[in-house]
């Protein structure tokens, strides 16, 4: 049980960082590619 | 991480509630707030529809009724609906994927205590010299960049409430996709469990880039950029490609969960299991993938070259296919099932009439030609209010008193539900239909003044809205009550109620499932 909970919570956390990433990827890339449009 | 090694003691009195990590407290918190949210958007509404009660100036000033329109909007999407369906969202996925809570409890604290700065944030504005924003909630420039010391803090407002949005909306991507019970497959999922990861979805992809646009008409108006503006070589037609590309996905954002609600309640009164569930699912994510190809359907009018025109029309009236299989689905799950008509039933029935009649006078406005006479009148107003009232609101209610038994542990006063039900159908309809008809003969929205010509649908509208209004104080004391006492909920509160959530007691225990249920 220890082990899964532990695998669960990295599954958590690499999704969680991985739409964070995403987001912020939105967020800059977007106005990057309107600044320099 | 959520801890699985949960006890049941918690702080009490106020330190509850600022420092909780619980899902049901955290959606308790949301539902509240959404809630006094909605009745601040309702007041400003209905100073609107005083002003406009006659023709001529009555009580407020120009500026100040612009300022209402603009607050009214930005306080309904981001402050009452958006928030509402996260708190049902907290409230119902942990127990309905069979997880003890949601897997970033902490983030989730964080994600609501946001908007209450948020929201002050916005209607500090309104004591602001230059007054509150008033270049309507779609912030087009240059109008927007003339506001005054509220703009910044317009901005940033809209940021928190982003964050907020974004945040949230991860930690319902990682519940789904890490807490569900062992046997719990996508495909076995509740309706509402889809709609709200596909509504999280349209979130982080599209809310960072209404937060890039804002950040650039603050850079425009503090830091000399000229993004948005022609002097500068810069476009303000952009910002409405920018804004639209946000604010048409948000528009499946305020509507997609409301699909799942009604995906869950039509079944239980009509005794039948969802017609279709495999094509709502795809429905749900067509619209989805649609609502980002359509964004400029809001801009026929700004001279899109007719190649534009015309694909914006036709991906948009593209839409009506998804839309049109969720209706005939909803409507051949209740065909010879046994029904019953429980408040819950009334507004989800309700729900699918009028939301329909609004898909309908959508269809009108996608038509390129049709746009030029409809654009900018009431025919706008009708249409997107009978959608997000009629459609969203209503689902939420649905979703109140289908779910409230469960929450408080207290059945409701099934009497007052139904009366609260016409009343509120009565008057909505009463307040909203007759915009069609200003619409079409060309009062323009955004307006405190008319010609006499609109003077008896606009006093048949104002009358509407304050019925509308003071039929939602029926709500809060229906609600009061249920908490307070009333006959006992079994655990399926409906006969019949099927999912995970109704296994638990009501009201369910502090952690819904600390031992994840096996699921057939």
């Amino acid at each position: 049980m220890a082990y899964n909970e532990e695998k669960r919570n990295r599954r958590i956390r690499i999704t969680a960082i991985s739409f964070g990433i995403v987001a912020l990827c939105f967020y800059f890339g977007f106005i990057a590619i309107i600044a320099t449009h | 991480m959520v801890d699985d090694h949960h006890h049941e003691e918690h702080p009490g009195g106020l330190m509850r509630w600022i420092t909780t990590t619980n899902h049901k407290d955290i959606g308790t918190l949301y539902l509240w707030f959404a809630l006094i949210m909605f009745f601040i958007g309702g007041i400003m509404a209905l100073i609107i529809r005083a002003e406009l009660f006659q023709p001529g100036l009555q009580f407020v000033e120009p500026q100040f009724f612009n300022s209402m329109t603009t607050l009214h909007a930005l306080i309904m999407i981001f402050g009452a609906v958006m928030p509402a369906f996260t708190g049902l969202a907290n409230w119902l996925l942990p127990m309905m994927v069979g997880a003890p809570d949601m897997a970033l409890p902490r983030l989730n604290n964080w994600s609501f205590w946001l908007l209450p700065f948020a929201g002050v944030m916005l209607l500090a504005t309104l004591f602001m010299p230059g007054g509150a924003p008033a270049g309507g909630w779609t912030m087009y420039p240059p109008l927007v960049l003339q506001t005054g010391a509220a703009f910044p803090f317009l901005i940033f407002s809209v940021h928190l409430l982003g964050i907020s949005s974004v945040l949230g909306s991860i930690n319902i991507i990682a519940t789904i996709f890490n807490m569900r019970a062992p046997g719990m497959t996508l495909m076995k999922m509740p309706l509402f469990v889809w709609t709200m990861m596909i509504t999280a979805y349209l979130l982080i992809a599209t809310v960072p880039v209404l937060a890039g646009a804002v950040t650039m008409l603050l850079t425009d108006k503090y830091f000399h950029t000229s993004f948005f503006s022609a002097a500068g070589g810069g476009d303000p037609v952009m910002f409405q490609h920018i804004f639209w590309f946000f604010g048409h996905p948000e528009v499946y954002i305020l509507i997609l969960p409301a699909f799942g609600v009604v995906s869950q309640i039509i079944p239980t009164f009509a005794r039948k299991p969802l017609f279709g569930y495999a094509s709502m699912v795809y429905a749900t994510a067509s619209i989805a993938f649609l609502s980002f190809i359509v964004w400029a359907h809001h801009m026929f009018t700004t001279g899109m070259p007719l190649a534009g025109e015309l694909f914006f029309m036709f991906s948009t009236m593209l839409i009506a296919v998804p839309t049109g299989v969720k209706v005939f689905n909803w409507t051949a799950t209740m065909w010879k099932g046994s029904m019953t008509f429980e408040t819950p039933m009334l507004f989800a029935i309700g729900f699918l009439v009028m939301f329909t009649i609004g898909g309908f006078s959508g269809l009108m406005l996608a038509i390129a030609p049709a746009d030029f006479q409809y654009h900018d009148t009431y025919f706008v107003v009708a249409h997107f209010h009978y959608v997000l009232v009629t459609g969203s609101i209503y689902s939420l209610l649905a979703a109140a008193y289908f779910w409230l038994p469960k929450w408080t542990g207290n059945m409701y006063n099934e009497k007052l539900g139904k009366l609260h039900f016409w009343l509120s159908t009565i008057f909505v309809n009463l307040t909203f239909f007759p915009m069609h008809f200003t619409g079409l003969a060309g009062m323009p929205r955004r307006i405190p003044d008319y010609p006499m010509q609109f003077a008896e649908f606009n006093m048949m509208s104002s009358i509407g809205a304050f019925g509308f209004g003071l039929s939602q104080l029926l709500f809060v004391y229906i609600v009061l009550q249920t908490i307070r006492g009333g006959r006992k909920a079994t655990a399926q509160v409906w006969e019949g109620a099927e999912g995970l959530e109704w296994t638990l007691p009501s009201p369910p225990p502090y952690h819904s499932f600390s031992t994840p249920p096996e699921v057939k």
